[in-house]
């Protein structure tokens, strides 16, 4: 087990008086090894879910434990410093995981390409630069494991395709935990399917399994939606489509 | 477990150092600039008003002896105020809470401001202030720790206050100024009326003052000076701070 949830219960916006439960009275161990998809339609929860296995957000009730190191989401960029360089903000990182900064600043200029930018500020990035940057520092310290919130690669194709092999690579020795709306992204990337739906997670034995599930619910919806007149969450074109979706990541 | 708390709040302080340096070149040399400067605005009206000092023969040094402790105060509040907005961000890497960005935060405000505070003491004290070498080392950092210790529980507890009531910064702003004029910076608390000194000593940076000038000059009046009162208001503005975070924190 690498994460477990126990009686989690979060809800969202208790601050701003309009409350949301997220997270219902949630059990649930995280099998290790695996990488599991969690499938969820639009405002279900996922980005809060990985918001709380990250420990960004603490649940309104209830248990997180996590057993081994784990990531922060995948690709976030957000606690990065725009007034430190890139490799100042990687000898921070390294120095908070306690692992040694010279291995990480040596992986992430060799993998981003980003060269002689990693001495700028990263305020002074260009979103490209940022991607890369972002995506490589999130496979450079080797966590247990990886949390991805709708992306495990990003920036343009040549760089995604290095990401793919980085995500098959750290797949062979760590669990990963993909939130997505996305089943082809879950068909490519993961053997463990679940889904994410009134604030339950249910884990599946296949991922065609959830994937069918996730289908049937989606048409649900949108027919209960049709019926009330409002506008659907149809998913968008090439959404099934594995091919499409490869590069769609 | 302490060593892996300690390795963060040394990144989270680097990290701080570095940005800082990031903002203005010069940002560094404001943090020496703005005290000395609001002192010498001080130093010169009283000067102008011909007024002597409450206690030693050194004008500046009595005023500088009552400012370091009201900087220290007021400087790692208004830091550690702001810690929750500094920890957002970094809330995803998951090995840092709010409470180790404040801790980072004390522990760097602190030192900045001992160390201006040592120079311009060793400053005065070569200018001929033989008083500005401090009869007591030790109670010169104890006053300086509990001090900030205090400062501690107060900016936690306003950090989770003002996420709560935006309008809290505001009566912040306006009692830390007033702070200035209450804590026994310009004047010798114990020479006041024992109604007004009652009143007074609710107020905690009143007896960091006192502690400090203690330290500093060895025979300053201590009557209204309470260590367990500065100490144990620390500890419970932490106490108070720290639940009042973690209830912000799952509301968050």
């Amino acid at each position: 087990m690498t994460i477990v949830l126990e009686r989690v219960t979060r809800i969202n916006g208790l601050d701003n008086k309009h409350p949301h439960l997220v997270l219902d009275d949630v059990s649930i161990t995280f099998p290790e090894g695996r990488s599991i998809g969690i499938l969820g339609t639009r405002g279900s929860g996922k980005s809060t879910l990985i918001k709380v296995l990250a420990g960004a957000l603490r649940p309104t009730s209830g248990t997180v434990k996590r057993h081994r190191q784990v990531s922060f989401p995948v690709g976030s960029f957000g606690w990065m410093n725009r007034f430190m360089t890139g490799r100042e903000n990687l000898r921070f990182l390294a120095r908070l995981y306690g692992v040694s900064a010279a291995p990480v600043i040596d992986f992430v200029a060799e993998v981003s390409g980003i060269g002689a930018a990693l001495d700028q500020y990263v305020g002074a990035y260009s979103g490209e630069k940022r991607s890369r940057l972002a995506f490589a520092t999130s496979y450079a310290v080797p966590f247990d494991t990886y949390l991805a919130d709708e992306f495990l690669v990003g920036g343009p194709p040549d760089f995604r395709n290095i990401c793919k092999d980085l995500v098959r690579q750290r797949q062979k020795h760590s669990t990963f935990i993909l939130a997505t709306r996305s089943p082809a992204l879950v068909r490519m990337y993961c053997d463990v399917g679940a889904i994410l739906h009134d604030g339950k997670i249910q884990l599946y034995d296949s991922v065609q399994d959830a994937v069918m599930e996730y289908s049937a619910l989606l048409a649900m919806q949108s027919t209960n939606i049709s019926r009330e007149g409002l506008a659907t969450e149809m998913p968008p074109e090439g959404f099934w489509n594995e091919a499409q979706l490869a590069d769609a990541s | 477990m302490l060593q892996d708390r300690g390795r963060i709040w040394l990144a989270l302080m680097l990290r701080d150092i570095r940005s800082r340096r990031g903002r203005t070149a010069e940002s560094f040399l404001l943090i020496l600039i703005e005290p000395i400067g609001q002192l010498m605005i001080v130093y010169f009206i009283f000067l102008a008003l011909r007024r002597r000092p409450d206690f030693g023969g050194s004008l500046l040094l009595f005023l500088l002896t009552g400012v370091l402790p009201y900087f220290l105060f007021t400087h790692v509040v208004g830091r550690i105020m702001g810690a929750i907005r500094v920890a957002q961000p970094m809330l995803p890497l998951g090995v840092i809470s709010v409470v180790d960005v404040a801790i980072a935060q004390l522990v760097l405000e602190t030192l900045v401001v001992a160390g201006m505070g040592s120079l311009l003491l060793l400053g005065c004290w070569l200018a001929g202030v033989d008083a500005a070498m401090p009869s007591s080392f030790l109670q010169v950092t104890m006053a300086l720790t509990a001090t900030a210790l205090a400062a501690f529980g107060m900016g936690l507890f306003n950090a989770a206050a003002v996420a709560i009531f935006t309008a809290y910064r505001l009566l912040w702003t306006l009692l830390a100024r007033s702070l200035l004029f209450f804590s026994g910076v310009f004047f010798v608390v114990d020479v006041l009326p024992p109604r007004l000194r009652a009143i007074l000593s609710w107020n905690p940076l009143l007896h960091g003052v006192i502690w400090f000038r203690e330290g500093i000059y060895g025979n300053y009046p201590t009557a209204t000076l309470s260590y367990v009162y500065l100490v144990g208001f620390g500890l419970f503005a932490t106490l108070m701070g720290l639940s009042l975070e973690s209830l912000v924190r799952r509301r968050m």
